[in-house]
């Protein structure tokens, strides 16, 4: 009832513009020109024509009015990448930083830290967006590396589709159907930074319409070191298995799947930042363990219709004691609808509702008040693809509607325009308006994040959380060229303003300064949290992909970003996520990815990085490589081996922020397995 | 800043050499992509050209059919196209219709496989090529199957089947499938 009243108004609106677009514009003959080229290919040649995704709402790469980059199962296989935010630093415009074995931190745009809080990312349609600490703990996040059909990475604003948080960019993380991953799988390997990993999966049919898989997977990795060279203790072992289910029966597709985990992790806190005998934790292991059931119906109505409704329920209990402990609970219902309205309207909407569900157990370094609590997140959405003139301009107005318990309605329109002059070039921008909301702990969280000075002056720094701490805002406008040079060879050009406004800030009142008497005795020094920052960011990504003969395939990537952080509070030093986000932003980032065909049996391929300093961490540039040699003997076997981060013995990524885990450095690693499948 | 330069240039050398120690191929395969749809109306419109039915069975036109509740807007692109000396119509039927005149009939998964079942009874032993994506569809009795592996589209045929329907596959066509039944 909320959502429908909301809706009317642009709706309205939208109706207005259609009719006068409707008018203008009159009988323009569909054409089936590029189809046109494809009938007149011989056999051999459509064989080796990738097919798209098999879902009809999926668009073609040219006709997307943002700035996209898909990671494919291919780039996947080639990279030798281990784990998923591994495989995110194929795309441009993606920061992803390691910290420790199993801890990253992963941002696109800039604002990056181990929980970084502008990015949405969801796996097969479920969100994974952790709401009680914001950002995403990448370590729960896992499946067969091989059971990806692709990673979709939209960089900019896509609240409008995604909802809250979806400031910087959306992550879509896609499994494959069940029917296309028939038969079985095994593989097995191991080395030295990679101990040892294996996974299983069989694919099967229950009848003609109904398909299913089950995967188990497992992984041993070894520790880092810390930046003292002592042993950081992070070592990670990890179970994980699920199943996926696909029906299809007629114009319907229903999909159920599941997973379940377990994580051994460690983590040792820097002395050099909390005092051990304030706090005496030291090292720490735990382990984290949780599911998750998602059910999905489609039914397709027509060419340009179809409803969607999706159910999940997640859970994840975490212990990494002294550290921290709690346990969460998610539920999500969504529904959408898709129409054709006027010939030249491509009109969808939808609702959505979760719930959420956490407990937080007070340990040394964070308590929550209240410890527990249950959070409802309701979200109504409308978005219209129309169409100017036909294959050549085409604008899509939408906005979404949410209300959470935080900082009650947000409103999140963008509008976004495509012009195809012709098949070689297509131009876009954007306007975009977004919103971060507050997580559960920028209203509830006491932290202590850190120590200064020495017994008997040592002074605990503590961060309150502030029921008053409003949602950040961002005003993007993004602009895009695409441009196929040749058949081979094509471009993809993204540059983007963003204006930021009530970013996060942190205050210091001297006068809240308490002593605590005691042995030792410490004062405590709490640090406050409010809206008054703001900044821009500006920057362009670019990204070539040339096939410069059949058996060769270059992909190369640049990105750019300066950003500018307006805070007066001497605490911004505080917050490396946003108060010196400009600090911690590496400038310039370049990937390089080589794919050499040496013939049917050998494969070789390169991934050359680089990334410029983080002031901030005083970390260095780097410049580093990848190298995974494949070789097929059988058609049904591959063995493959990889060496990571080449250039050097080891080198600095990134540090935790708000938990003062040990820096650590990233080492070389070397690893080789085998595959099987039949 | 120099650091990154030199390593640059260590890479560069070593793509540069690596591509001049094999051989490049002048043949450019094709990297485009395309949605399986669309790839579909291609590989029909492939097999019109190399198929032979049995005298007098095609009129004035080769007849293109899909299921009535099909979607597949695509195929339409065929339509006017000339094969063997004649021009191609699209038809959209159902199985009440005169399903005779069809030299072509593709069935796509998405209606249901009971559907699929009954359309391949009911053209049992008619000279009309049954071409479908659906899973499972040569185990069914069908003629050549489509198969999407997850990244192409290949396709495998029952040659038994065709050879009751009085149909003759082109070889060149065989050479290309992924799998050939009952040769």
């Amino acid at each position: 009832m909320v959502a429908a009243s909301f809706i009317n108004i642009p709706l309205n609106r939208l109706l207005l513009i259609a009719f006068s677009i409707y008018c203008v514009n009159n009988a323009f003959a569909s054409n089936y020109r590029l189809q046109g080229q494809l009938l007149d290919l011989p056999i051999e040649e459509l064989m080796k024509i990738e097919v798209t995704t098999a879902s009809r709402r999926s668009q073609k790469l040219a006709e997307v009015a943002a700035a996209v980059f898909v990671i494919t199962q291919d780039d996947i296989r080639r990279s030798g990448a281990t784990s998923i935010p591994e495989a995110l630093r194929m795309a441009p415009g993606v920061e992803v930083a390691r910290i420790g074995t199993d801890k990253w931190a992963i941002n696109i745009r800039g604002f990056n830290g181990r929980f970084a809080e502008k990015l949405q990312v969801l796996m097969d349609g479920r969100s994974v967006y952790n709401p009680l600490f914001s950002g995403v703990l990448w370590e729960l996040q896992d499946t067969l590396m091989e059971d990806i059909e692709r990673i979709e990475v939209i960089r900019g604003p896509g609240a409008a589709m995604w909802g809250a948080n979806a400031v910087n960019g959306v992550i879509n993380i896609i499994t494959k159907k069940a029917m296309d991953t028939q038969g079985t799988l095994l593989t097995a390997g191991g080395g030295s930074f990679e101990h040892g990993f294996v996974g299983a999966r069989y694919g099967g049919k229950i009848n003609e319409d109904t398909a299913y898989r089950v995967y188990a997977k497992g992984f041993s990795r070894n520790n880092m070191e810390s930046l003292q060279g002592k042993n950081a203790n992070d070592d990670w072992h990890s179970a994980r298995g699920g199943f996926r289910i696909d029906h299809q029966h007629g114009n319907d597709q229903l999909t159920l799947q599941g997973d379940i985990f377990y994580n051994a992790v460690g983590d040792t806190l820097d002395k050099n930042l909390v005092n051990p005998s304030i706090i005496p934790i030291g090292s720490a292991r735990g382990h984290s363990e949780g599911g998750n059931i998602r059910f999905r119906w489609d039914r397709t109505l027509s060419e340009k219709s179809a409803i969607m409704l999706q159910m999940y329920y997640d859970r994840v209990d975490y212990k990494l004691l002294t550290a921290s402990q709690f346990k969460a609970e998610s539920f999500d219902i969504d529904f959408n609808h898709r129409f054709p309205l006027f010939n030249r309207h491509d009109v969808t909407w939808g609702f959505n509702y979760r719930l959420y569900h956490n407990k937080v157990f007070d340990s040394q370094l964070i308590t929550f008040t209240p410890r527990q609590q249950t959070n409802h997140l309701i979200s109504g959405y409308i978005r219209d693809e129309i169409t100017l003139l036909p294959e050549h301009l085409k604008l899509t107005l939408g906005t979404r509607f949410d209300h959470n318990d935080f900082s009650g309605l947000e409103i999140q329109p963008n509008g976004r325009l495509m012009w195809t002059p012709n098949e070689k070039n297509s131009l876009w921008l954007a306007v975009s308006r977004a919103v971060r909301t507050p997580s559960r702990a920028e209203n509830d969280i006491l932290l202590n994040f850190g120590t200064l000075g020495q017994p008997p002056l040592v002074t605990m720094m503590q961060l309150n959380g502030s029921s008053h701490f409003n949602s950040e805002k961002l005003l993007a406008y993004e602009l895009g060229y695409r441009h196929a040079i040749t058949p081979k060879a094509s471009i993809d050009i993204a540059a983007f303003y963003n204006d930021y406004t009530q970013l996060r800030d942190l205050s210091l009142d001297s006068r809240l300064i308490t002593f605590h008497s005691g042995v030792p005795s410490y004062f405590t020094f709490p640090v406050g949290i409010n809206n008054k920052a703001s900044g821009h960011t500006q920057g362009v990504e670019v990204s070539i992909d040339w096939q410069p003969h059949e058996k060769w395939r270059l992909q190369g990537s640049y990105s750019f970003l300066s950003m500018h952080i307006h805070s007066q509070s001497p605490a911004r030093s505080l917050d490396p996520t946003t108060g010196s986000a400009d600090k911690v932003t590496p400038q310039h980032n370049m990937s390089l990815r080589s794919h050499y065909d040496l013939s049917e049996k050998l494969q070789f391929n390169l991934w050359l990085r680089y990334v410029s300093n983080i002031s901030f961490y005083n970390i260095p540039d780097y410049i580093t490589m990848d190298a995974k040699v494949i070789f097929k003997p059988t058609k049904n076997t591959e063995l493959f081996i990889v060496g990571q981060n080449l250039f050097q013995e080891k080198h600095r990524e990134f540090s935790s922020d708000f938990i003062p885990s040990l820096a650590t450095y990233i080492p070389q690693g070397i690893y080789a397995g085998a595959q099987w499948r039949f | 800043m120099k650091r990154l330069l030199d390593s640059l240039k260590i890479s560069i050398g070593m793509l540069i050499l690596f591509v001049n120690l094999c051989a490049i191929s002048p043949i450019f395969a094709s990297s485009q992509t395309a949605s399986e749809q669309t790839l579909i109306a291609a590989f029909l419109y492939n097999f019109l050209k190399f198929t032979e039915w049995p005298e007098g069975s095609i009129n004035n036109e080769i007849t293109l059919c899909t299921d009535k509740n099909s979607t597949f807007e695509e195929l339409k692109a065929i339509s006017g196209k000339v094969v063997q000396n004649k021009p191609v119509q699209v038809k959209f039927i159902s199985q009440s219709d005169s399903y005779k005149q069809c030299q072509l009939l593709f069935l796509p998964r998405d209606i249901s496989a009971d559907n699929i079942r009954e359309w391949i009874n009911l053209t049992k032993g008619q000279p009309t090529l049954i071409v479908s994506n659906a899973s499972g569809f040569l185990d069914m009795g069908g003629m050549i199957a489509l198969i999407n592996d997850g990244k192409n589209l290949n396709f495998s045929v029952n040659l038994e089947v065709t050879r009751n329907s009085a149909l003759k596959l082109n070889a060149q066509l065989l050479q290309i499938a992924r799998e050939v039944r009952g040769r």
